[in-house]
């Protein structure tokens, strides 16, 4: 449209707003009459009231759009709702200004600040980054949490969650790795998006994250538990679109919290259901795996760019059911899951990060020399293998007792106690350097003898195993003689 | 994705044309006033997103858009295509990245912006060798010459033209689109065109019953696969499965891999890609990826392209294959395509079968499969195509729709096990609950070529670990300790046959790929030590003697030894022989 | 998103030159009170950690960065509020801005009209917005361009160039 350029200059029927509702169902809105309006465009709802909501295209069919509403319909009804559309896709301005800023869940200041401006302004759903220009991930995050650094360890680019369960302080491990995680002195920044949080949730997370937002290294979104839950849909999409900006324009390496995605699906499947579709698995829709990979695939690095997207979704498992769809969708998009143990949670155990049913697929290029340290990933498959070993020789101990283990499972009898007490146990604010958890390893892993530590290359063991004493080994030999003596 | 959302500029319509009346994510109903014909192309709106016909009813139509279809518009402009979904088929798809339609990424850029990537002609040439002289007559699928690529490729007579040679282009280095020979009146290139839902011809097909040699001893010892033959590749996440793949990607004896990454991570593409830009392949001296056709279509580009990418696949497997070549289709993951089907489907309403899935996928899965075969191809050579679907049940549970009908239609089933993945045992196939219809008659392959011994290898194996995962329960109860000493020595022989002969570590240039000499000297090795512990037993050795034997040196042999060395291998287990002597009786 | 119409330009910065006037007191106001927060502050935290020294433990250090991490933290609170406070001003400048404009020139008024019709058919019922502009509708649709709906719109379309009013923090 065209004509005089001046304060009545109308450039788009974005003025024209559409007054004849046809019906109203859940979260969504149906108006008729409309004209040119495109799938997925940004909706804005007036009220009668003067309220301003908001929405998402998701239908049109021809002269009917339907209407997802971001803030719920309660209060509308058919007379007094109108509804206006952006012609283009949810936009927001994006740029440094987010830096140090906390809002709620579509992006409305929080913090008592003017509205987040922008330079320029990016879709909120995002681009898929061309894989041929993927870089492959092959730099560590470290996040001061040993567990995590030595046996999970983050990598720039990758997209890594935390399986958790009801009662279990995932957001605690959440809060310390976003306070601490950094990325060896390059520029670095967090964006936190919580979905669902209680008030109490939001304010141990804006506590714990006071230091990096005063740094201006941090973005919050908070969406609390009773805010609309659609809202949620739109949370963790706006904080990886000033991510995505933050990485990729502004070259700093952006780690990208999420948290409860459990609530993000279960107001998926509240859209789902109101707009009537086939629902699969627990009722949840179909599409719950594309649209799950539509954020988790968000992170990366891509080439010739500097800073990367790393990505942490936290959620809880319900009834701790790692089958269910959530948790099992999410698994089959990220690269390695850290999974929390109701179990070492008994134990008083903080973080109870179980070590053998977590992993990071991609740790193997991001650690070793010149990533971490030359012997982390000996020593890390090492462990990982020993507790395992440990674990079994605990069963086998408990069912049939003591004597029935064979000489060589005898040591790792009380390898997963020392593992639990002296490497993985750590204060909620406790930032431990990689090399103190590295070491810890070594302190745990060598309480076994040198032919149970067959995954570390002779030369390392030497370096670390403390000065040899003929004599020891000798002791410690008649030591096994005297066990095997007992067990016959 | 911003510039693709705009509404598309307003068109002058032309009374007749078509136009989008309705719009739900990538299903578009249109009206189409002049007939479309099903699995018609068409283009949609002012950016022209490709769309394909999946239904017709009186005079709209059901379209399957293959792109984001964010600001397409009720009255947006459609132009039908006038005919069905197809693929430029050419040598340059060799070592080159595409997606789901077979788009080269490479001209993409860093973000892909749901506009279809530029395809410009490619300057590359290759070297043309006539093989028959021009007045010779010949028919569809006849060799007219070679096409000298890092793979033996040949220039075929498109599969509906025959007749005289009138016209053949001289030896020499020719561009894939330029005409290379007139057949009755044809001309012929490189270059030419198929629609990806229709089968290439053969002349006939022929029982799968050459071994595909994966290099994987998991595979080719306990489940091996026929050229020609379809395999599935069921597990849960974090059992290895893309990992597996990618070792018989790049290992496996074929002529030209198309590897399609179906809904899966873009990271690990990203990995796959660079990774078989470095490799070299052993038996070309070039590089792995010039064997390789990569369709990356990761979980977050258009749904819809996932359910065309493994026809794609399909064709461009058949277009190798009718060169006379061995074909290995990858295709990770099939369960993602049939998400996009149910998708799909319930945004056309149909109503649902098993778990929201459409009726017809059982039928769908069926013919995907049966696009793989050894074929005696229309011009007289032979050439197969195997399929390898990896499968990704929710929840682990096998019984879900795809998974149990995948079973049925597929000839060997490598299932990778969670338990084994947890215990970092890699490649996590399971013994128990994997199987190979083609094993017999590879079995009289091997004995055909000499090796008369394989099937009674692969059956003691079998046999020792089925019964060591039967003692290993015992175990759990009373102990390995209260187990008389030969049930004791089948469990250390089950311990002995899985760390050093089944595990295999991806990751160690010496074990990544396992030729079979070196897989025949593992499989003696072991067992000759487990026949010797055996014999120390039973003449009344102390079983903890035995068991405390220092079993490394085979344990390791597997990474000692090179992928085809033998020796180290016999070495090891001479090592440990020595050692056994030394166990008092 | 089409281009932001360049006539408006002048109107834009004119508005910009004088709202900056305004920020600047705001704002100066502003940063001296968190100025005065944060030495606060630092003369706690020091007196913190010197009682850390004297107890010879790590508790003084903690408290002290986190008296350290408050202040700057409310520091910040403050500056945020008082560009809110700017921009609160500029929307209302805006606004006033445009109000008046509508008011002195009738014949946009009358354009105000035609573009209600060109957008709603020649038989959209127009009326007179209360400070300016015109609505207009017909059944199922209806139009906005009242005076405070286009000045929203105009200072949407500033977008970054708003920043300048409390410059570089």
């Amino acid at each position: 449209m065209s004509g005089p350029a001046d304060v009545e200059h109308v450039e788009h029927d974005e003025y024209v707003e559409y007054t004849d509702v046809r019906e109203l169902r859940g979260p969504l809105v149906v108006v008729a009459g409309v004209r040119g309006v495109g799938w997925d465009e940004f909706a804005t709802v007036a009220l009668d009231s003067g309220e301003r909501r908001h929405g998402l295209v998701l239908e049109v069919d021809r002269d009917l759009a339907v209407v997802q509403v971001l803030e719920g319909t309660a209060g509308m009804g058919r007379a007094g709702t109108r509804v206006a559309f952006s012609g283009t896709a949810l936009r927001i301005p994006v740029g440094p200004g987010w830096l140090g800023r906390v809002c709620d869940g579509r992006g409305e200041p929080a913090d008592g600040g003017p509205p987040v401006l922008g330079g320029s302004y990016a879709a909120v759903g995002g681009a898929p980054i061309n894989p041929v220009r993927r870089e492959p991930p092959d730099e560590p995050v470290l996040t001061g949490v040993g567990a995590v650094d030595v046996l999970t360890t983050l990598v720039r680019g990758q997209k890594l969650p935390v399986f958790s369960a009801a009662g279990l302080p995932h957001l605690e491990l959440a809060v310390q790795i976003a306070a601490q995680a950094t990325c060896g002195g390059e520029p670095f920044a967090v964006v936190f998006a919580g979905m669902g949080l209680t008030h109490a949730d939001a304010a141990f997370v804006r506590d714990g994250l006071a230091e990096r937002s005063a740094a201006r290294d941090l973005v919050l979104f908070l969406n609390t538990a009773d805010d609309p839950v659609i809202e949620r849909l739109l949370t963790p999409r706006l904080a990886l679109t000033v991510a995505e900006d933050l990485a990729f324009t502004q070259g700093r390496h952006v780690l990208v919290v999420m948290t409860d995605m459990t609530a993000y699906c279960e107001a998926l499947r509240e859209v789902s259901a109101a707009r009537g579709e086939i629902p699969a698995r627990r009722a949840y829709p179909g599409y719950l795996y594309s649209d799950l990979a539509s954020l988790y695939e968000r992170c990366g690095r891509i080439r010739g760019r500097p800073g990367s997207v790393t990505v942490l979704p936290v959620l809880t498992m319900p009834a701790g059911d790692i089958t269910h769809p959530v948790p099992d969708l999410t698994g089959y998009i990220t690269e390695g899951q850290i999974v929390l143990s109701a179990e070492l949670h008994a134990t008083g155990t903080y973080p109870p990060v179980d070590p053998l049913s977590s992993l990071s697929r991609l740790m193997r290029k991001g650690t070793g020399p010149d990533r971490t340290r030359a012997d982390h990933p000996a020593v890390a498959a090492q462990l990982i293998a020993a507790l395992a070993r440990s674990r079994q020789v605990r069963e086998l101990a408990d069912l049939v007792g003591r004597q029935a283990l064979s000489p060589t499972d005898l040591p790792h009898l009380d390898l997963e106690d020392g593992f639990r007490l002296r490497f993985l146990a750590q204060g909620t604010t406790e930032n431990r350097p990689l090399d103190e958890s590295l070491d810890r390893a070594w302190e745990v892993l060598l309480t076994l003898p040198d032919s149970q530590l067959g995954m570390i290359p002779a030369e390392l063991l030497d370096a670390h195993r403390p000065p040899r004493n003929e004599e020891r080994d000798e002791e410690r030999y008649e030591v096994q003689e005297e066990e095997r003596e007992e067990a016959r | 994705m911003g510039a693709a959302v705009t509404r598309a500029p307003a068109a002058g319509p032309a009374p007749e044309a078509a136009r989008v009346l309705r719009v739900a994510g990538p299903l578009v109903e249109i009206s189409c006033p002049a007939p479309v014909a099903m699995h018609d192309l068409v283009e949609l709106g002012g950016h022209r997103l490709t769309g394909e016909v999946v239904a017709i009813r009186g005079d709209t139509a059901a379209v399957q858009a293959y792109e984001y279809t964010g600001g397409l518009a009720p009255g947006h402009p459609v132009e039908p295509q006038g005919r069905p979904l197809s693929v430029r088929l050419a040598p340059d798809l060799l070592g080159g990245v595409y997606d789901g339609l077979l788009r080269p990424l490479a001209g993409a850029g860093d973000l892909l912006l749901g506009t279809a990537p530029d395809a410009g002609p490619g300057r590359r040439t290759w070297r043309f060798t006539p093989a028959v002289t021009e007045g010779t007559r010949v028919t569809a699928g006849a060799v007219l010459g070679g096409i000298g690529a890092g793979v033996a490729l040949r220039l075929l007579v498109p599969a509906d033209v025959s007749g005289e040679v009138t016209r053949l282009a001289p030896a020499g280095e020719w561009g894939a689109d330029a005409v290379l020979a007139v057949v009755g009146g044809h001309e012929v290139r490189m270059a030419q065109y198929w629609p990806v839902r229709r089968p290439r011809p053969v002349a006939r097909r022929l029982p799968a019953e050459v071994p595909l040699t994966t290099g994987q001893r998991a595979v080719d010892l306990l489940f091996p696969v026929a050229r020609g033959s379809t395999v599935a590749v069921p597990g849960g996440f974090g059992t290895g499965k893309t990992m597996l793949l990618q070792q018989i990607a790049k290992w496996c004896d074929a002529d030209v891999i198309v590897y399609v990454g179906c809904g899966e991570r873009g990271n690990e593409m990203a990995d796959v890609i660079e990774e078989l830009a470095e490799l070299t392949d052993p038996r070309t001296g070039g590089r792995l990826a010039e064997r390789t056709v990569t369709i990356a279509n990761t979980s977050n580009m258009p749904m819809m392209a996932r359910e065309a990418s493994v026809y794609t696949a399909a064709t461009v497997a058949e277009y190798f294959r009718d060169m006379g070549l061995d074909v290995v289709l990858i295709a990770d993951s099939t369960s993602r395509w049939a998400e996009a089907l149910r998708e799909f489907a319930s945004r056309m309403g149909e109503l649902p079968a098993e778990e929201g899935y459409p009726a017809g996928l059982a039928s769908r899965l069926a013919a995907f499969y049966e696009r793989a075969a050894a074929a005696r191809v229309l011009g007289g050579a032979t050439g197969s195509v195997t399929v390898i679907g990896a499968v990704s049940p929710p929840g682990g549970d096998r019984t879900e729709p795809v998974t149990a009908h995948t079973e049925r239609f597929v000839r060997c089933l490598w299932s990778l096990d969670r338990d084994l993945a947890y215990a970092r045992h890699y490649p996590a196939v399971s013994w128990a609950d994997s199987f190979s219809r083609d094993a017999p008659a590879l079995a009289a392959a091997h004995a055909r070529a000499g090796d008369g011994e394989w099937a009674e290898r692969r059956g003691r194996v079998t046999r020792l670990l089925a019964e060591a995962d039967r003692l290993a329960d015992l175990v759990e109860l009373v102990g390995v300790t209260a187990l008389p000493p030969r049930e004791r020595i089948s469990v250390l022989a089950g311990r002995l046959l899985r760390e050093a002969l089944i595990q295999q570590n991806a990751l160690s240039p010496a074990d990544a790929y396992s030729a079979p000499e070196k897989t025949a000297a593992l499989v003696e090795a072991v067992l000759t030590v487990i026949d010797r512990c055996a014999e120390l037993a039973d003449a009344g050795a102390r079983v903890e003697d035995v068991e405390g034997v220092d079993f490394t040196p085979l344990l390791r042999a597997r990474e000692t030894a090179g992928p085809a060395q033998t020796a180290p291998v016999a070495a090891a287990r001479d090592t440990v022989l020595g050692l056994l002597k030394g166990v008092p009786v | 998103m089409a281009a932001p119409p360049d006539a408006l330009e002048p109107v834009r910065a004119g508005l910009l030159r004088t709202a900056r006037a305004e920020a600047a007191a705001v704002l100066d106001g502003a940063r001296a009170e968190a100025e005065e927060v944060l030495r606060a502050a630092r003369t706690t935290a020091e007196e913190s950690l010197a009682r850390a020294r004297d107890l010879g433990t790590a508790d003084g250090a903690a408290a002290a960065r986190r008296e350290r991490t408050r202040a700057v933290q409310d520091a910040w609170t403050a500056e945020l509020a008082a560009r809110a406070e700017v921009y609160a001003r500029l929307r209302d400048q805006v606004r006033a801005g445009v109000r008046r404009a509508l008011a002195e020139d009738t014949g946009r008024q009358r354009r105000l009209t035609r573009t209600a019709r060109a957008l709603l058919g020649p038989g959209a019922r127009v009326a007179e917005a209360p400070g300016g502009g015109v609505t207009a509708e017909v059944p199922g649709r209806r139009a906005d361009l009242s005076a405070d709906a286009l000045a929203d719109r105009a200072l949407d379309r500033l977008g970054a160039r708003a920043e300048t009013l409390w410059g570089p923090p």
